[in-house]
C-alpha cells in the first residue's frame, strides 16, 4: 500500500507541475490562437494526465479529462476552433482536475459536470468522428527502474496465444501486465476473432495483441516472459527503435509501419498515395488494410512520437526531483555543522595550537562552500511565482471589465523557496488592488489620454543580500489627500501635521486603512495592505511606495535572499552577544566618552560632517553594567538613512544559522530571531530596520513632549 | 463468484453483474446474456458492484455485442464504464476510440466516452 501511495504522489507531483504548464500554455494560447504548437501543447498535458491518472485509480480525472482531450484534438485537426470561450472552459476544467488531484472535499462537482458537459458537447459537434489516441499505458514505474542503463529500445510484440491458456490456468492478462512492466508501452487488444454469442465457448480465448514497448531490459526478458506457452503461441517480436541509432527513424509514417508488419505493399502505397486523402482512411474504405490493424499501426506510431518527445524532455531536463522536506533537514544539519565549526574555530583560538588552527581553518572554509552550496540548491526562480500571476490578472480584468496585461522581467531571479512560499499572498494581494484601483475603466484612461489597456510591471532583480520586487501599473496614482483626510478621520495624523508624499503612501500600510469607496471581492475591505506589511515584516522585507498622479504606482518589496543562514557581524555588550545582519553593516568607529558628550545628550554623531543617530544595546535591552571609556559603533544602512547601533566590543564576521524565537518574543519587534554561538551562548540577532524605527519613533516623542 | 439478475420491463432488460466475473463464471454469464437478449429489444449491463474481471469476461461482452448489432438489438451500459471494467480493459487493450468494423451502429462498448 505503501508504495502505491508513493507512486499516487509521484503522480499527484507531475500532474501539479503538467497542470501549471498547461495554464501558461492555455494562457499563450489565447494569445496565439492558431499555434499549432501550443495547441499540441494542451492537448499533450491532458493525454497524459488521462492516461497516467487511470494508472494510479484517479478515475474522475480519466472521465473528466477524456472530454477535454477529445475537443482538443479536434482543435489540433483544424475541426474547432480557439475561442475565448473554450479557454475559459479549459482553465476551469484545469482548476478542478486540481481540486480532483488534492481529492478535496470542496470540489464543486456541479461544477465539473457541467465543464464535462460542455466539451462532450464540442465533441459532438463532430459527430464523434475525430479519433483521439488511445490512453496512455503504463509508464515505467520506479521498481522497474535499470538496474543497469542499457540503451532502451522499442519492441513490436505479436502475441497470440493458444486457444485453450484458460484452460491451462493462465492468464494472458498477467503477461501483457508482465510485458508492460518491463518498460513503458502501449497494448491493443485485436478482436476480430471473436465469434457471435451463439458461436462463443466460454473457455477460449479468442482475443490476441499488439505490444509496442519500450524498455531497456532487452530480448531475453521479453523471451522469458512467454517462456511457458512459446512452443503452442504466435509470438513475433520485432524492433522498431534502438536508442541513438540513426537506422531506427521514430517518425514513421503509417504506411511505412503498415509495410513494416506485412500488411501493405510499396506498390500499393504508392498507387493510395496519390489520392490524396488520409492514408489510413483508403487503406479502411478500399478494404486493402483491416481497420484493426491501421488503428493498431495508428498506436504505434504515436507510441514512437511520444518516444521522441519524451527524449527531447529527458535531453533536457539534466535535474532530479529532491523532496522539500528533504533539502529543509539538510539545511538545518548545516545550521548545525556551522555551529559546530563556530565552536571549533573558537577551540581553536583559545587552544594556540598551530596545526588545530590550519585543521580548523580548513574545516570553516568547507563549511561555508558546503553553507552556499546548500542554500543555493533552495534557491528557486520567481518565475513561477509570476507565471500564477497571469492568470490571476486575466480572471480579474475580465471580472471588472478592465484590458490589462501583464509583463514580468527578471523572472530568473532566485530566492529562497522559503520566501518565494511565503512571497505569493502579499504579491496576491498587491496585483489586486493595482487591478481594482490602481488601473482605470478603459473609457477612463482613453479619456486621459492613456492606452484602454492598462499594464501590470511585475519586476524581480538583485541587489546585494536582498531581492527588489516591484510591482508597478499605469494606473491612476495614489490620491495623497484621500489618504490624509482618511489618516485624520482615523486618527493615525493630526489635522495640519507636515508629511512628506512617502510618509503619506506609507499609512496606507496602516491595519484597517482603505479609500476605497466599494467593497468589491477583489479589494476594498481595509484588509490587505497591512496584512501585506505583516507578511514582508517576517520575512525581515520592507516595503516602499512610489506614485505619481495619473501616471501609476509602484511598490517595490525589498526582501532577504534567504531565510536560514545569514553573514551576521558579532558584537558584545556586557556579557550578552548580539549579532547584527552583515549586510546592513556599512562601517566601524570607534565612539569615545568626549564625542558622546558632545551631542549634549542626544544620541547623535558627526560622521564625517553628517549627523548620524545612534542606539545604545545596552539601553534598549537594560543590560547592567558601566560603557568602556572607548565604545564601538556599527554603523549600519536603513530605510531611513544610516544609524549606528553601540557595542562595547566587536567580535567580527559570523556565519549566523537563524533560530526562530519563541511565541512568547513574538511581541518584540526589533529582534528578527536568535542564533547560538561555539560555546552554546545564545547571541540575539538585530533587526535594524526595526530597531531603528522605534527608536526614531521614542525620539519623536520624546521631541513633542 | 458472480451474481447474475435479470430485470424486464417492456422491451428494456437490465442485467445486473455483481461480484467477480472471472473464466468460472464465464459459461453462466454466456447463458444469461443470451437469455437477456432473448427476452429484450434493448438490453443494459449494470455492472457498477463487479470487483474483478478477467480477459474472458471482456471478450465475452464483445461478443455479445456484436451480437446485439447483428440481431439489431442494444447491449450497452446503464452508465459510463464501470470501474473494474474500465481499469482491466485499459491494462487489456480493449479501451479503444473506435469501434471495430462489425460495430455499425456505432455503439462499441469499449469506446471512452
Amino acid at each position: 500500500m505503501a508504495a502505491i501511495d508513493k507512486h499516487k504522489d509521484m503522480f499527484r507531483d507531475e500532474a501539479q507541475e503538467l497542470l501549471a504548464e498547461l495554464e501558461v500554455s492555455l494562457l499563450e494560447l489565447e494569445e496565439s490562437p492558431d499555434d499549432k504548437n501550443i495547441i499540441g501543447k494542451v492537448f499533450r498535458a491532458m493525454h497524459t494526465i488521462k492516461g497516467s491518472g487511470g494508472m494510479f485509480g484517479f478515475d474522475d480525472i480519466v472521465a473528466f479529462t477524456h472530454g477535454i482531450e477529445t475537443a482538443y484534438d479536434l482543435i489540433r485537426n483544424g475541426k474547432l476552433a480557439v475561442t475565448k470561450d473554450i479557454i475559459d472552459l479549459t482553465l476551469r476544467a484545469r482548476d478542478c482536475i486540481r481540486e480532483m488531484l488534492e481529492e478535496s472535499a470542496s470540489m464543486d462537482r456541479k461544477a465539473a459536470d457541467e465543464i464535462s458537459a460542455a466539451f462532450k458537447a464540442m465533441a459532438e459537434q463532430d459527430g464523434g468522428k475525430s479519433a483521439v489516441k488511445k490512453a496512455a499505458a503504463p509508464k515505467k514505474t520506479a521498481s522497474a527502474a535499470p538496474q543497469e542503463k542499457n540503451a532502451e529500445v522499442t519492441y513490436r510484440i505479436s502475441f497470440r496465444p493458444p486457444k485453450d491458456i484458460f484452460l491451462r490456468g493462465i492468464d494472458p492478462l498477467n503477461m501483457v501486465r508482465e510485458l508492460t512492466g518491463l518498460g513503458w508501452g502501449k497494448v491493443v487488444a485485436q478482436i476480430s476473432d471473436i465469434p457471435f454469442l451463439e458461436d462463443f465457448d466460454a473457455d477460449a480465448c479468442y482475443t490476441y495483441w499488439d505490444i509496442i514497448l519500450t524498455t531497456d531490459k532487452g530480448l531475453d526478458a521479453i523471451k522469458d516472459v512467454f517462456i511457458f506457452i512459446e512452443d503452442d503461441s504466435q509470438i513475433k517480436i520485432d524492433i522498431i527503435h534502438t536508442e541513438g541509432d540513426p537506422e531506427h527513424n521514430a517518425e514513421k509514417k503509417i504506411g511505412e509501419i503498415l509495410i513494416e508488419r506485412g500488411f501493405l505493399s510499396h506498390e500499393t502505397l504508392q498507387q493510395v498515395l496519390g489520392e490524396k486523402k488520409l492514408i489510413g482512411q483508403i487503406l479502411i474504405d478500399e478494404g486493402i488494410v483491416p481497420r484493426e490493424q491501421v488503428q493498431s499501426a495508428l498506436i504505434e506510431q504515436q507510441h514512437l512520437k511520444e518516444l521522441q518527445d519524451k527524449k527531447k524532455n529527458e535531453d533536457s531536463a539534466s535535474s532530479i526531483r529532491v523532496s522539500s522536506d528533504k533539502l529543509d533537514k539538510l539545511v538545518n544539519l548545516v545550521g548545525e555543522l556551522v555551529t559546530v565549526q563556530s565552536r571549533l574555530s573558537q577551540t581553536a583560538a583559545i587552544e594556540n595550537n598551530i596545526i588545530f588552527s590550519a585543521i580548523s581553518e580548513e574545516v570553516e572554509r568547507l563549511t561555508t562552500d558546503l553553507r552556499d552550496t546548500t542554500m543555493n540548491i533552495r534557491m528557486l526562480a520567481i518565475g513561477s511565482t509570476f507565471t500564477k500571476f497571469r492568470r490571476l490578472v486575466r480572471d480579474l480584468s475580465n471580472d471588472l471589465g478592465k484590458e490589462i496585461e501583464i509583463e514580468t522581467e527578471g523572472a530568473e531571479t532566485e530566492l529562497d523557496k522559503t520566501v518565494i512560499e511565503k512571497l505569493n499572498d502579499p504579491l496576491v494581494h498587491l496585483i489586486r488592488n493595482s487591478i481594482d484601483h490602481g488601473i482605470e475603466m478603459p473609457q477612463e484612461r482613453v479619456a486621459a489620454g492613456k492606452p484602454g489597456k492598462g499594464t501590470i510591471h511585475l519586476s524581480a532583480q538583485h541587489s546585494g543580500a536582498y531581492v527588489l520586487i516591484r510591482i508597478k501599473d499605469d494606473g491612476g496614482g495614489l490620491n495623497t489627500a484621500a489618504i490624509r483626510a482618511k489618516a485624520v478621520e482615523k486618527g493615525l495624523v493630526t489635522e495640519g501635521q507636515e508629511l512628506s508624499d512617502k510618509e503619506i503612501f506609507a499609512l496606507i500600510l496602516a491595519p484597517g486603512f482603505s479609500t476605497a469607496q466599494r467593497v468589491t471581492n477583489v479589494s476594498g475591505r481595509g484588509v490587505g495592505m497591512d496584512v501585506v506589511k505583516q507578511a514582508i515584516d517576517a520575512l525581515r522585507g520592507t516595503i516602499e511606495i512610489d506614485s505619481v498622479p495619473g501616471t501609476g504606482t509602484t511598490i517595490t518589496l525589498r526582501l532577504p535572499l534567504t531565510l536560514a543562514i545569514i553573514d551576521g557581524f558579532l558584537i558584545k555588550v556586557g556579557a550578552e552577544f548580539f549579532v547584527i545582519p552583515l549586510s546592513s553593516v556599512a562601517e566601524c568607529m570607534e565612539l569615545t566618552c568626549n564625542q558622546a558628550s558632545q551631542a549634549h545628550g542626544r544620541n547623535i554623531v558627526n560622521l564625517r560632517g553628517t549627523v548620524v543617530p545612534f542606539i545604545r544595546l545596552r539601553d534598549v535591552f537594560r543590560i547592567e553594567g558601566e560603557s568602556p571609556a572607548i565604545e564601538h559603533l556599527v554603523i549600519t544602512e536603513t530605510e531611513g538613512g544610516r544609524i549606528g547601533i553601540v557595542a562595547d566590543n566587536i567580535i567580527g564576521e559570523h556565519q549566523t544559522v537563524i533560530k526562530n524565537l519563541g511565541t512568547m518574543y513574538r511581541g518584540v519587534n526589533c529582534l528578527s530571531g536568535a542564533t547560538i554561538l561555539g560555546d552554546g551562548t545564545v547571541a540575539l540577532i538585530i533587526d535594524v530596520q526595526q530597531i531603528s524605527g522605534e527608536e526614531i519613533r521614542k525620539e519623536q516623542m520624546v521631541t513633542r513632549n | 463468484m458472480v451474481n447474475l439478475k435479470f430485470e424486464k420491463k417492456g422491451s428494456v432488460g437490465l442485467l445486473k453483474l455483481k461480484g467477480e466475473v472471472n473464466i468460472t463464471e464465464a459459461g453462466d454469464l454466456k447463458e444469461a446474456l443470451l437469455k437477456a437478449m432473448g427476452r429484450a429489444d434493448k438490453v443494459y449491463l449494470d455492472a457498477a458492484e463487479v470487483t474483478c474481471v478477467d480477459i474472458s469476461c471482456l471478450q465475452l461482452l464483445c461478443s455479445a455485442h456484436r451480437t446485439s448489432v447483428r440481431l439489431k438489438k442494444t447491449l450497452s451500459w446503464n452508465s459510463a464504464i464501470p470501474a473494474a471494467f474500465s481499469r482491466t480493459s485499459n491494462e487489456a487493450g480493449f479501451l479503444r476510440h473506435v469501434g471495430c468494423v462489425l460495430d455499425t451502429e456505432k455503439s462499441c462498448i469499449w469506446v471512452m466516452n
